[in-house]
């Protein structure tokens, strides 16, 4: 089901009003009604994964089981360390397995396996959100068997409550419908500790008004708007392009890429906290970022901070040597590119990035985001982000060959300084120009809930003096006008397909 | 309070554009917006209408008020990137009641687009019975559209007369073919269109193709595809290509905004009444 659709919103009113009705009675019980309200809204999520195709739901309900059962098992005052480590290794291969077996079945059969193999691999489905619950059970697990202790007590209180209630707090952690598909990733100490009664007047509705009008913003009328005039890189078709052309393609794709995943982001920000629940911010202006390394402070951040948290830092991190460090920061981003599909074009985008993360800290050391003047950050920005939008290249073509094909126009082509005298038609010019304006609006002005730009001077919301609260309202208006007049045709979300 | 502010935005906009403050898109950035405010226009004046145009890019150019300009009630199913069977699908889907259909025989040849649902759901469910009551939210309404419009039309030499009678001596060639025609090459028809001009007749429809000028692009094999149909399912071609008018190109295919205004009237007043059709 699509946060666009006219059956998300549906169901987002009906679950809304239910939701809040249960916490508003005063026949209810605190407690009783804390349970109907976690019920209610694991009911909305399991209708909103399943709805299409229910069988999806079977594979979220396994490993909610599994990962909730073996969570359980590590919260147990009398578990041996020894048994710990033993059900941690047991509950991240199983994560693991599952991920790897639908996502990257056909990869390993393609590669390692007789040609017979591959029809039987390519038949299997790729369940829809997989590559988030996956992590999210993972970090459950992980952070379990550390004996986290935010976690540790908030599972505990679950579980005193009942068998019941501790499953129906897992099994919404991992498939809470906000962010159930795409993100952001949420730690289980951060999540569940939340699960409480959460009533009408506490919702903080400046963020919910705030993040679901730029995330709807963003994702409609720019991504979807963007969507139509980058389709000359998904069809491969660059013959007669100039080098004009095909930088504005990839550069229009880049704004494409950030305002369908930003803005569901912001969307499943909004949503949640309309349900009272805190997700963490996943972008924060990435493009003015002044090294590959902030970029990824800055990009799909609960990913990023996933990675390290999970993945580099028990790979040794930088605690090893220089050499190790490098090797490290490969290894992530490259199998942070595979976890996005198992793709070559996938293992080469993040490869590459890995290597520049390590090219990086050897040229300006393990802090290469220091604030330089305007105009050398400027300078560096725009590197960044040309760096950074060759390189989507390689998760919008079809395969390897069309991202090779592209390099190849890119460097055999004319220069043709005016975009509107070379081989894209005007409207596909018009459109990227005009729909990347937001993008590198969002860019330059702070929002509310958005920390600046690192700087000497403390950021300040934005709307303090009445002034600026009135234009700001203005502004938002603006938006939600142009949602309802100047929309694109809906798709669906690129990270979807992750 | 941002979704009041953008409510009142858009009926504040709906009254400039209902009262001609605000033109509406002749042309639209993107070709599925440009084919949405066409049928999304046929679909609101189904059973007011004395014909509907359907065709590819090149009939997109010829807004339907240009057509009706003429005196007649037509509406352009004109789709950027489809043939004509995307077209008369819709016109089949939506059921837009229409005694009279004109199809662009440029390029019969093309196969079946892919945005026939993607039009098709914006004109159907709530989104589309928005659309009809709010003009705001229509295609020909959103402001990068009107801006593109604005920009295009202006650029390529304005908009050029609204009297359909300025060239009257002007009309287009009509050729009919008898069931024994045949060409040279001999094309295969296509079963989808066959059976969608077949159900168009069965109801009682008059079809008529049209040529429209395309800067000399149509091919030997395209004219042969398009009388092979006219001669199988007797339908009367009117060729606006040997019409005698001045025309510009945009980009050597399309016509600019003033030349499809032009030979928007012609074909309206050659094709219709349609009794009166190559007599």
């Amino acid at each position: 089901m699509l946060f666009t659709s006219a059956g998300f919103a549906l169901l987002a009113a009906l679950t809304f009003t239910g939701f809040y009705l249960v916490g508003w009675t005063r026949v209810v019980p605190s407690g009783l009604a804390q349970r109907a309200q976690s019920a209610l809204l694991l009911f909305a999520s399991l209708v909103f994964y399943s709805f299409g195709d229910p069988r999806l739901s079977i594979l979220l309900v396994a490993m909610v089981a599994t990962n909730a059962l073996l969570a359980s098992r590590l919260i147990r005052a009398e578990t041996t360390e020894a048994q710990r480590r033993t059900i941690v290794r047991a509950g991240v291969t199983i994560n693991l397995l599952a991920l790897g077996f639908f996502k990257y079945a056909l990869l390993v059969a393609e590669l390692l396996l007789p040609a017979r193999f591959e029809e039987s691999a390519s038949s299997i489905p790729l369940p829809i959100g997989i590559s988030f619950y996956t992590f999210q059970g993972i970090s459950l697990i992980v952070d379990a068997g550390r004996r986290n202790d935010d976690l540790a007590s908030a599972l505990g209180q679950a579980r005193d409550k009942g068998v019941l209630n501790y499953f129906v707090a897992v099994a919404l952690y991992i498939s809470f419908f906000p962010q159930l598909i795409a993100g952001p990733i949420v730690k289980a100490s951060s999540f569940l500790p939340q699960i409480g009664l959460h009533r009408i007047r506490d919702i903080r509705w400046e963020t919910v008004v705030k993040s679901l009008v730029y995330g709807y913003f963003l994702k409609l009328v720019v991504a979807d708007n963007l969507n139509e005039h980058t389709a000359a890189l998904t069809q491969g078709e660059f013959g007669g392009l100039t080098k004009t052309d095909l930088l504005l393609l990839i550069f229009g794709y880049s704004c494409q890429i950030f305002a369908d995943f930003a803005g569901y982001s912001l969307i499943a920000i909004g949503l949640g906290a309309l349900f009272g629940y805190d997700l963490p911010v996943n972008f924060n202006r990435p493009y003015i970022s002044r090294s590959i390394t902030e970029f990824w402070r800055r990009w799909h951040i609960s990913l990023s901070s996933f990675l390290r948290e999970y993945l580099y830092i028990p790979l040794g991190g930088n605690r090893r040597g220089v050499g190790r460090t490098y090797l490290n920061l490969m290894i992530v981003m490259t199998l942070g590119g595979l976890w996005h599909g198992g793709d070559l074009n996938f293992a080469v985008w993040g490869f590459a990035h890995g290597s520049l993360l390590a090219v990086e800290r050897a040229l300006l050391g393990p802090n290469p985001t220091q604030v330089g003047s305007a105009l050398v950050d400027g300078v560096r920005s725009l590197v960044v982000f040309v760096v950074v939008s060759l390189l989507w290249l390689f998760f919008v073509t079809p395969d390897f060959s069309g991202s090779w094909q592209f390099f190849e126009t890119l460097v055999q082509a004319r220069i043709g300084l005016n975009p509107f005298g070379g081989g894209l038609p005007r409207q596909t010019v018009y459109g990227l120009l005009l729909f990347s304006v937001p993008v590198i609006g969002y860019h330059l002005w702070a929002f509310g809930f958005e920390r600046s730009r690192a700087s000497s001077v403390a950021p300040q919301p934005i709307g303090r003096t009445s002034v600026l609260r009135y234009a700001e309202l203005g502004f938002l208006g603006l938006l939600v006008f142009l949602v309802s007049t100047n929309s694109g045709v809906s798709g669906d979300f690129i990270y979807f397909q992750f | 309070m941002p979704v009041v502010i953008g409510v009142l935005l858009s009926v504040l906009y709906g009254q400039f554009l209902s009262s001609g403050a605000v033109p509406v898109a002749l042309l639209a950035e993107s070709g599925v917006q440009s084919s949405l405010i066409h049928v999304q226009d046929a679909a609101q004046r189904s059973g007011k209408l004395d014909a509907v145009v359907v065709g590819s890019s090149l009939t997109a150019r010829m807004h339907e008020s240009f057509l009706s300009e003429s005196g007649f009630e037509l509406a352009t199913v004109g789709l950027d990137g489809q043939g004509p069977t995307t077209g008369l699908d819709v016109v089949v889907a939506t059921d837009i009641d229409v005694p009279v259909v004109l199809i662009e025989a440029n390029f019969l040849e093309r196969v079946r687009g892919d945005n026939a649902s993607t039009l098709l759901d914006a004109i159907d469910g709530p989104i589309g019975q928005l659309n009809s009551v709010f003009p705001a939210l229509r295609a020909e309404s959103r402001p990068s559209s009107i801006l593109y419009s604005q920009l295009k039309t202006r650029r390529d030499g304005g908009l050029g007369t609204s009297d359909p009678d300025v060239a009257p001596q002007v009309a287009a060639t009509c050729l009919r073919f008898d069931s024994a025609h045949t060409t040279v090459l001999a094309p295969e028809l296509d079963p989808v269109l066959s059976e969608q001009l077949q159900d168009l007749q069965g109801e009682g429809r008059s079809v008529v193709f049209y040529f429209l000028p395309d800067n000399g692009r149509m091919t030997d094999d395209q004219q042969a595809v398009a009388e092979a149909y006219a001669a199988r399912f007797d339908i009367p071609i009117l060729d606006l290509r040997s019409a005698e008018l001045e025309l510009t190109y945009t980009d050597g295919l399309h016509l600019n905004v003033a030349s499809a205004r032009s030979v928007a009237h012609v074909l309206a007043r050659s094709a219709l009444p349609v009794e009166s059709l190559c007599s």
